[in-house]
């Protein structure tokens, strides 16, 4: 063992949350960055975020209600948000709303029913979903292109986190697999990434080797054990392997891929310049109340963040189509029955309750990322967060002008604080592919983009 | 046979590809096409527009005969279109099914099962829980998830498991507990400073009955002409005494007593026993006599746990008297077969034992081995790669027999008919299947099938409002997530007709519930007991919590979730979903618009596009209005009555109990639903056909519903590889 290693360097979890530069003092700072990145702080890492709220927004409110008088490009220039994104008005700064982006793949075309299913399945694969009996047929997500650019760079190629736990039976919507509804990360056009929907089990994979192990020598026995145990596993399905047919291979060789990510995540997380995170950051118990618990995961997010642990994140807050009663915000009608108002205005006022109650849990996420300082600025300036839903408004299934926030600096090629209008019909693929391209991926195509997205 | 592309005329098709089964001769559906044709299209519209509607779909002509080319579709569909006009439908774009892999892996609920088969240790219900659903059920296409995260979260679940399973010798690592000062809660005192007699303590929850280390660190401000006395106190009794005869932090004195603790919360605390308080002492200093409590620290439990009875038992099975290599290795051989699909062979142990040998005892060996033996893809796949047709190999037709009728493991004996290949022999299975069905794991099939068959699942992430249902809570819903399985069960191991399901004038519920459904609590405790609903409206499932909520909106019953409820779940006859453009109802809102919701839904089917559905489905709903949207019964007048479209009056539960027993589409719904369950994936055209073959042969006109799975489990289906993989 090393003498000098890094771990006895916590983050402090105070330190964090209380935020601002000068809680945390300049020789700290160094010491939340990687060695190896400390070397190269011209690279400072960029990040990408994906937050996504089911059942679209009250779009009359998340609008400024009065456009921005002037010219076009005037009105681009100052931001002035609807009444649902007040409580970002203090972020401002970080903030860009985008309007004219369209996710066409959402749309039937010729599919029928199922705008909710498709809303998700298609925001981050811009892929139109298969409709079919026991299949799904999709295409790899931009949180997943962007992860396999980054592969190697972090113990976890991506994070893939969830509000509310995918349905693993039932109908979902009209005839598309509940794994539609449940995911917005797809691995590959069959294979949804696995969600997390358990804080407390989510901090132990990420900071203790999945069993709350909390001295670093009883993770590392547990570490050696679980090499060895992988090392046997690996082997005997390479035996399996050779003696099936190329359809039964596929979960075989998904199982295969599993190992092989683990066994690399083992040995990232061994590295010597790896940041501990204190025992008082575990999350206490899961606690039932809906919105702690969106914050929670936001605490974790920016954490796993800033130890560098990943680099890209999705977190889908609500199933699409979530039906459930916000009884915390006085509202007793399901949110997906809410969201077909016709225009009856106390059903809209309740979804822009909704709509507010969840730019608020942004504003949380956006607070943390921007408490924390690092070279080249907060965590948040080093960051994309794309923020948004599939669907307009949830009661025409638009899904066209879609509500989306782009919130960071990205390292600086994002200038935040805008109104960023695009031509009517311009995919959202378009953003997916510019954020790859930012994160320095050479991607040429995303879904259905047709180039990338004009943010200048 | 006809060459691709060369069939143009409807003659030339119906010759080639349809008269085998719909010519002269006994025809098909009695269908005779050959004669239909020679009278042309001007005549029997109805049927030339069904055969437009199955060429269409392009389900005929059926496995095996060989499938027209989508042309050659193309150009009978124009035919069809150009002499009866535009109802003639569209050729639908083919369905695609995905390809099935014969091989799946266990669904987190089938891995909880076979864990509890094979160690007795109950997993948690989330411990696995991040399935993405492919199906009505969830075993269909299982093994979707599984990446990185997925067996991340596996290996430690199997990590947990083989701990909790294997007792060490020495325990793993003494948890050890503290709390400062200022975390300590001491009664009207401030933190650990004791300035009056009293305790400064820490709650702990003690894990399990065991021995303890528990100190206490304190040091005293000294007054007057005695030292401080303070006490080591559990749940306030002083456990240890001890006098203070310094003064300051410096000579703070630490307690210490090893004992027996009982699991469960206690207080471990520091007591201040001898307070001395005289504000008008000259020197200041001799005024007040405090003690400060610095910490209070609790390790253990100490001793090693006995081992568990699965882990005595597993040693004494693997030969108690051995050297402890053999003794290993016939251990870890019992997992492996128990566990995995296939025997383990020799080289599978040897590789087991040489991943174990480096652990510093047999226990530690044995863990390590236990969790192997889990994490192994011969334990997490399950199925079989054959030749279409062909039947399974006994082994997989155990599995796939374990897993359906218990969700778990084989069991010793089902194991010995499974390797020795005599299971497949249909006396042998008729016999097992019986034992199987009157046993007790039985239940698995009950707690497996019925919550997805019903679609109650989604009970789980179903929040009823607070405000306006405050009795709705997690026990009731647990309560009510039991009722269909208990009743469901009790059904399939008593013999009792299927039908009853939906007909049943009692059921299985607790107190609780009872009291929730206003039955006379006749019960005296918490279990499910047998309750006689001949006084209520309530018959089988129709009137079950569980369902009644699902089908509701949080705040309010919905007619409409209902009705389609009862078409989709019980008849499998769903209505299409509203087109995208639909103009939505505003079903909640009736008062604003002064109409009832009735008269807003009779409004709504009056619209084309919505009552070819809505008429079908709205009457079934309204006859389900007596109870509300956690399920209680309404009392006073409600509307219950409805009209189906055949014109046959409904008229509330018991209405729509006797419309169900009686409807020709129940019966075969369940069966079909029971078997893609069985078998894992859906039902192809050929699969239908097996089933229905074995199906006709239950001659029963109520059948039980043991007779149905039965039924299904002596099937071909059941039995044997599909054959038309090539369409699958």
């Amino acid at each position: 063992m090393s003498l000098f290693h890094r771990r006895t360097n916590p983050i402090d979890r105070r330190a964090l949350l209380r935020g601002g530069s000068a809680a945390l003092g300049l020789p700290l700072l160094e010491a939340m960055l990687p060695a190896r990145a400390l070397a190269q702080s011209a690279l400072t890492p960029k990040r990408l975020i994906y937050v996504y709220v089911p059942n679209g927004v009250n779009m009359e409110e998340w609008f400024p209600h009065r456009p921005p008088e002037g010219t076009t490009a005037a009105a681009n220039a100052t931001l002035s948000l609807g009444p649902s994104l007040l409580p970002l008005a203090s972020h401002k700064q970080h903030i860009s709303l985008l309007s004219g982006l369209t996710l066409d793949k959402a749309r039937p075309n010729g599919d029928g029913p199922g705008d909710h299913a498709r809303a998700s399945a298609a925001f981050l694969t811009c892929v139109q979903p298969l409709k079919a009996e026991g299949a799904v047929q999709l295409g790899i997500s931009a949180d997943q292109a962007a992860a396999a650019h980054l592969r190697g760079k972090t113990p976890f190629p991506s994070l893939t986190v969830g509000g509310e736990a995918p349905r693993s039976s039932g109908q979902c919507d009209s005839g598309y697999a509940c794994a539609y509804s449940s995911h917005i990360s797809w691995r590959s056009a069959t294979q949804p990434a696995a969600k997390e929907t358990d804080p407390v089990r989510l901090f132990d994979r990420l900071f203790r080797g999945g069993a709350n192990l909390t001295t670093i020598t009883e993770r590392r026995e547990h570490a050696h054990r679980r090499r060895s145990l992988l090392d046997y596993v690996r082997e005997d399905a390479s035996k399996l392997h050779g003696v099936l047919g190329s359809t039964d291979r596929q979960t075989l060789e998904r199982y295969l891929t599993a190992v092989r990510e683990l066994e690399l995540q083992l040995a990232a997380l061994e590295k010597e310049d790896l940041h501990e995170v204190a025992d008082e950051m575990r999350p206490k118990n899961a606690t039932s109340k809906r919105f702690d618990r969106l914050r929670i995961f936001n605490d974790l997010i920016t954490l796993a963040l800033a130890t560098d642990r990943t680099r890209v994140v999705t977190f889908l807050t609500a199933n699409e189509g979530s039906n459930r009663a916000y009884s915390e915000l006085g509202i007793n009608e399901g949110h997906h029955s809410l969201s077909h108002h016709g225009k009856n205005p106390a059903k809209m006022k309740s979804i822009a309750r909704i709509d507010r109650a969840n730019a608020r849990v942004l504003g949380h996420l956006l607070k943390g990322l921007a408490s924390h300082q690092e070279v080249g600025g907060s965590l948040l300036d080093n960051s994309a967060v794309v923020y948004g839903s599939g669907i307009a408004s949830g009661n025409a299934h638009k899904h066209h002008n879609l509500p989306i926030l782009l919130c960071g600096r990205m390292g600086g090629v994002l200038r935040p604080g805008r109104h960023i209008q695009s031509l009517p019909n311009t995919p959202l693929a378009n953003l997916h592919l510019h954020l790859l391209r930012c994160l320095g991926a050479n991607s040429e195509q995303h879904g259905d983009s047709t180039g990338v997205l004009d943010v200048v | 046979m006809a060459q691709e592309g060369q069939v143009t005329t409807l003659g030339e098709f119906i010759e080639q590809r349809c008269s085998k089964c719909h010519g002269i001769e006994d025809p098909k559906g009695d269908l005779n096409l050959v004669a239909l044709e020679s009278e042309g299209l001007g005549e029997n519209r109805d049927e030339w527009l069904l055969v437009a509607e199955e060429l269409s779909l392009q389900v005929m002509p059926p496995h095996p005969e060989p499938k027209p080319a989508r042309s050659e579709y193309l150009a009978m569909l124009g035919i069809l279109r150009d002499s009866l006009g535009d109802e003639v439908p569209e050729l639908s774009t083919p369905v695609t099914r995905a390809p099935f892999s014969a091989l799946r892996r266990r669904t987190g609920r089938e891995i909880a099962g076979a864990i509890l088969a094979l160690t007795d240790i109950e997993t948690p219900a989330d411990a696995l829980p991040m399935e993405a659903g492919l199906h009505v059920y969830d075993v269909v296409g299982a093994g979707m998830t599984l990446d990185a995260a997925w067996l991340d979260r596996w290996l430690s679940l199997a990590d947990s498991v083989s701990r909790e399973a294997i007792r060490l010798p020495e325990p793993d690592r003494i948890p050890h507990v503290q709390a400062s000062g200022r975390k300590l809660s001491s009664p009207r005192q401030s933190g650990g400073r004791l300035s009056t007699q009293g305790i400064a303590h820490l709650t702990h929850e003690f894990p399990r009955d065991g021995n303890y280390t528990l100190r206490g660190k304190a040091w005293a401000q000294q007054a007057g002409t005695r030292h401080a006395w303070v006490a080591l106190t559990l749940d306030g009794k002083r456990i240890e005494e001890l006098q203070v005869t310094g003064e300051g932090p410096d000579s703070a004195i630490t307690m210490t007593v090893h004992m027996r603790v009982t699991k469960g919360p206690h207080q471990v605390g520091v007591a201040f026993l001898n307070d001395y308080f005289q504000p008008k002492e000259e020197d200041p200093r001799e005024r007040d006599r405090n003690v400060i409590v610095e910490q209070v620290s609790i390790d253990g439990p100490l001793d090693p746990q006995p081992p568990t009875s699965f882990q005595t038992e597993l040693l004494l099975q693997a030969g108690e008297g051995n050297e402890t290599q053999a003794q290993l290795g016939s251990a870890m051989t019992l997992l492996a077969n128990r566990a995995w699909q296939e025997a383990p062979r020799a080289e599978d142990i040897q590789r087991l034992l040489e991943l174990v040998q480096e652990e510093p005892s047999p226990q530690a060996s044995l863990r390590l081995g236990l969790a192997a033996v889990l994490a192994s893809p011969r334990f997490l796949l399950v199925g079989e790669i054959g030749e279409p047709g062909t039947p399974l190999s006994g082994p997989a037709l155990a599995t796939r027999l374990a897993l359906f009728l218990w969700g778990s493991l084989p069991d010793e004996q089902l194991l010995q008919y499974a390797r020795s290949n005599t299971i497949q022999e249909t006396g042998v299975l008729e016999r097992e299947v019986e034992r199987m069905l009157q046993d007790p794991r039985a239940r698995g099939l009950a707690a497996g099938f019925v919550p997805q068959w019903l679609q109650i699942v989604r009970l789980k992430s179903h929040a009823p409002s607070k405000e306006l249902f405050p009795e709705y809570d997690a026990q009731l819903r647990e309560a009510m997530l039991t009722e269909p399985v208990e009743l469901f069960h009790s059904i399939l191991q008593d013999g009792l007709p299927a039908r009853d399901l939906v007909r049943a004038d009692w059921t299985m519920i607790n107190q609780q519930l009872a009291g929730h459904y206003g039955l006379p609590a006749t019960g005296h405790s918490k279990e499910t007991e047998r309750y006689s609903l001949t006084e209520t409206v309530r018959r089988g499932i129709l009137g079950h919590g569980a369902i009644l909520t699902a089908s509701s909106d949080p705040g309010r019953t919905s007619p409409v979730l209902r009705g389609k409820w009862v078409l989709e779940a019980l008849l499998g006859d769903a209505p299409p979903p509203p087109a995208p453009d639909t103009s939505v109802l505003d079903v909640s809102a009736p008062a604003e618009l002064g109409l009832s919701m009735r008269e807003r839904l009779k409004l709504h089917r009056t619209e084309p596009g919505c009552a070819s559905c809505h008429v079908a489905m709205d009457p079934l709903g309204f006859a389900l209005e007596r109870f509300d949207a956690v399920g209680r019964t309404r009392v006073g007048k409600v509307d219950e009555q409805g009209t189906l479209p055949d014109g046959t009056q409904l008229d509330g539960p018991l209405g729509l109990s006797q419309m169900l027993t009686s409807d020709a589409r129940f019966l075969p719904h369940l069966t079909r639903s029971l078997a893609t369950y069985a078998v894992g994936r859906p039902l192809s055209p050929d699969d239908l056909d097996t089933l229905e073959r074995a199906i006709r042969e239950v001659h029963e006109p109520d059948p039980p519903l043991v007779t149905l799975v039965r039924t299904i489990v002596l099937s071909d289906l059941f039995r044997c590889q599909p054959r038309d993989t090539q369409d699958l």
